[in-house]
């Protein structure tokens, strides 16, 4: 029996979606560079994720197949907006970065400092890479990570510990 | 810098950049009318227009090929216009067929399956569209000597043999050459690429670089 069923289970999914949507902006973060695209891809994700509602399992764990949808929806965007920003020139991408509302924080915060290096360091890897780093980031095991992926649990441990390192040596590099 | 150190800043409430807006019924209802605002644009789009002009085309060189066939004398013009234009239908139904399969594909493609996956559908989509092109210009040389006929064989002059030979000669060898250049294994080679970035076919250059980048992701250890 799917999620969508009825209307009751509906609701439920709608309420799943509120209460996960932390996960849907942090995607969008680590995938646009402006605030008007990543309201645009969030606005997407949680439509996608309703209209998939259909092939969500009750048996399934929500949050895997959750990231699934929100993941290919983000970088088929990031791919997409790609494409269509090679006209634009790559400093303006900067000003968006650097013009956005978390990128006024405060910098005499080891923490915030941190948070942003590392928000700007995700931004920076391939697609997938990226994907990956956000869902060890989002503590989610080896297994789920190798499922949602679609590569082998040996795989996400070997790539986890080498852009991890890389990761390191990058927010090092922004803090100092 | 420890691990849990850097889980506990990316979950960190700060880092929800919140983007303000309710998920309720009226939000999914405006997203609907703005979706089909914009089926248009969608991959579907270009590939229906392609079969319905792909369609006509084939009736249009069908009937031609009927006629003629059915109704004229058997003669070297004959030859040459049946022969030419049936290579012509051929490939024209093949381009539409391929086109109808990456309907199929497009329709197939869902989200819920793992990201590798289904982005490489994706991605392998955008390739088809050079798969098409690639059999419509096997077709080109056709459009060179369909005119022929006994008496410019046998009378035609000199300058019309010279451009006669360079236009099909050169079509035969850009169609040719792009039937076995343009593929997958060949991503790498220059001339590909400057060829494909030259025709506007860059979106597919990407699209390819992004399916080596899928494999190697899967199969790098």
């Amino acid at each position: 029996m799917t999620i969508m069923d009825n209307q009751n289970n509906k609701k439920e999914l709608v309420k799943l979606i509120q209460e996960n949507k932390g996960i849907v902006f942090k995607i969008c973060n680590s995938y646009c560079h402006n605030k008007g695209d990543r309201e645009d891809l969030a606005q997407e994700i949680i439509y996608q994720l309703w209209k998939s509602g259909k092939t969500f399992h009750a048996d399934q764990k929500f949050s895997t197949w959750m990231y699934k949808v929100a993941l290919n929806v983000a970088i088929s965007f990031y791919r997409k907006s790609k494409r269509a920003n090679e006209l634009v020139s790559f400093k303006e991408n900067l000003k968006d970065i650097e013009d956005d509302d978390f990128e006024n924080a405060d910098y005499e915060n080891e923490y915030e400092k941190t948070r942003k290096s590392l928000q700007k360091s995700i931004n920076e890897l391939k697609e997938l890479d990226r994907a990956l780093m956000i869902l060890f980031l989002e503590a989610k095991s080896y297994k789920e990570i190798a499922e949602i992926l679609g590569i082998t649990e040996t795989n996400v441990a070997t790539k986890i510990s080498r852009i991890k390192d890389k990761l390191k040596q990058k927010i090092l590099n922004f803090n100092n | 810098m420890e691990d849990e150190y850097l889980k506990g800043v990316w979950n960190s409430p700060n880092n929800e950049i919140g983007i303000l807006f309710n998920i309720d019924d009226q939000f999914f209802e405006t997203i609907q009318i703005k979706k089909a605002k914009s089926k248009l644009k969608s991959l579907l789009f270009p590939k229906t227009i392609g079969i319905l002009l792909g369609l006509g085309w084939i009736s249009f060189v069908f009937m031609l090929i009927y006629f003629c066939v059915l109704f004229t004398p058997m003669s070297v013009g004959k030859f040459f216009l049946v022969g030419s234009f049936s290579m012509i239908l051929i490939s024209t139904v093949l381009a539409v067929f391929l086109y109808i399969k990456d309907i199929f594909t497009i329709k197939q493609i869902d989200n819920c399956e793992s990201v590798t996956i289904t982005q490489r559908k994706l991605a392998t989509l955008q390739f088809s569209i050079m798969k098409s092109v690639r059999i419509l210009w096997i077709q080109l040389p056709f459009y060179t000597i369909w005119y022929l006929n006994y008496e410019l064989i046998m009378h035609g002059s000199i300058i019309f043999w010279v451009v006669q030979f360079f236009c099909t000669g050169l079509t035969t060898w850009l169609a040719v050459w792009l039937f076995k250049n343009i593929n997958y294994e060949n991503l790498n080679n220059k001339r590909v690429r400057n060829f494909m970035r030259g025709y506007g076919f860059y979106s597919v250059i990407q699209s390819l670089d992004f399916v080596k980048e899928i494999d190697s992701f899967k199969n790098d250890r």
